[in-house]
């Protein structure tokens, strides 16, 4: 990997005195990376306007600031999606019309780039996110069926608790009636102060 | 919970009561799973350890250790019954490869009597469970006469469905339980036990 950034970096120079035909013909990237294209509107003493300074040839950045200007002057390049190479290709087809106007090495060279992530994500990458994948599937199911559960369970406890609450109504309108007639039968037969003493049975009042 | 013991009929009567009965058997998925839709048709009182079993409850394999109380309703003694027990999601409920799994199976019982009139044909395998959250399904089915069920060969891969076809059955009423190991920790927490 680091081989490859190498070899990118020995290229810079080339690169940027490409830049300014690049932006002639891809005229759409322009706006996008104007402020850093400044510096590297170098080598061209006839740039476009767009270019607010023009002229030195810049020193190729130290490798330190790879991460930063390298990965801009390569998505302006190649239109694919910066420094990470695997996914994006939208741009894909763009990249290939600026690649008429660019330094044939950085052409070769960037192809080559994009191959080697592929190649690596194909292996160890996809691998790996079938592995994710299945896990997310194994979770949702798993989920799935706990939402379920906890629907089904919820539904019984409702049911449950509509039919105690008849139930208890039910009891309560029946304790009611039984004490009512309870009341009404005592107080009509048997005087209050007999009931808590024995009665003898045959000849019991009626 | 409820301790008074009300007669069997006062019960029925609030039972019928409730059209959805099968709701909560739908929502788990044990009505596509496991049966067709079907309309309950008679109640069914499976006690655990003196607990009521309601359907989508919680039961420890410990708990479930022996076979339970199982009252089926109804008026008419003249009709028979078969009670299969089967867990539909042996051995795990992400690869049910045993699907359904037959616990337990007792024929010939007698409408408004319990299952100890009946004939264990398959008799009663505890539950337990090694991995994941299972559902253990009861299943009465009616038969059209006595001596006209029987044994399968083999517990593991039972299916309710062509069971029923085969000796002319047809779905009464089921209920289900969920079952994970002993020392589980999945499923719903801050219960009140």
């Amino acid at each position: 990997m680091e081989e490859v950034w190498k070899d990118y970096m020995s290229l810079q120079p080339s690169l940027i005195s490409i830049t300014p035909a690049a932006a002639a013909g891809g005229a759409l990237y322009n706006h996008r990376h104007h402020q850093h294209l400044s510096p590297s509107g170098a080598g061209a003493s006839h740039s476009p306007p767009s270019f607010s300074s023009p002229l030195q040839p810049p020193t190729p950045p130290p490798p330190t600031t790879l991460s930063l200007s390298s990965t801009l002057e390569f998505t302006y390049l190649g239109g694919a999606g910066a420094g990470g190479g695997g996914g994006s290709s939208t741009s894909g087809d763009d990249s290939r019309d600026l690649m008429a106007f660019s330094f044939a090495p950085a052409d070769q060279y960037q192809y080559r780039y994009q191959t080697i992530m592929k190649q690596s994500s194909s292996s160890a990458a996809a691998a790996g996110d079938s592995r994710r994948q299945r896990r997310m599937i194994k979770n949702r199911e798993s989920a799935a069926r706990s939402r379920a559960r906890r629907q089904a369970y919820t539904n019984e406890m409702e049911l449950e608790l509509e039919q105690l609450r008849r139930e208890n109504e039910m009891l309560i309108k029946r304790h009611q009636e039984l004490s009512v007639r309870l009341a009404t039968s005592s107080s009509a037969q048997v005087p209050a102060h007999y009931s808590s003493t024995l009665h003898r049975c045959r000849s019991a009042p009626p | 919970m409820l301790t008074l013991q009300l007669p069997q009929s006062h019960r029925e009567e609030l039972f019928f009561c409730n059209m959805s009965a099968t709701d909560s058997l739908v929502m788990a998925h044990v009505i596509q799973d496991v049966l067709d839709p079907f309309t309950p048709t008679i109640s069914l009182r499976i006690t655990y350890n003196n607990r009521l079993l309601l359907a989508s409850a919680e039961l420890k394999p410990s708990a479930v250790v022996s076979k339970p109380r199982v009252d089926v309703g109804g008026n008419d003694m003249r009709a028979f019954y078969t009670l299969v027990l089967i867990d539909p999601d042996a051995p795990s409920p992400s690869h049910p490869s045993l699907r359904e799994y037959l616990h337990w199976m007792v024929t010939d019982i007698p409408e408004t009597t319990s299952v100890n009139f009946g004939q264990e044909l398959v008799f009663y395998e505890r539950p337990d469970p090694r991995s994941g959250i299972h559902r253990l399904v009861f299943v009465l089915f009616r038969q059209l006469g006595r001596r006209t069920v029987f044994a399968p060969e083999m517990r593991h891969n039972f299916n309710c469905r062509s069971f029923a076809r085969q000796y002319h059955l047809s779905v009464a009423t089921a209920t289900y339980f969920n079952c994970q190991r002993e020392g589980g920790s999945g499923g719903r927490r801050f219960r009140e036990e």
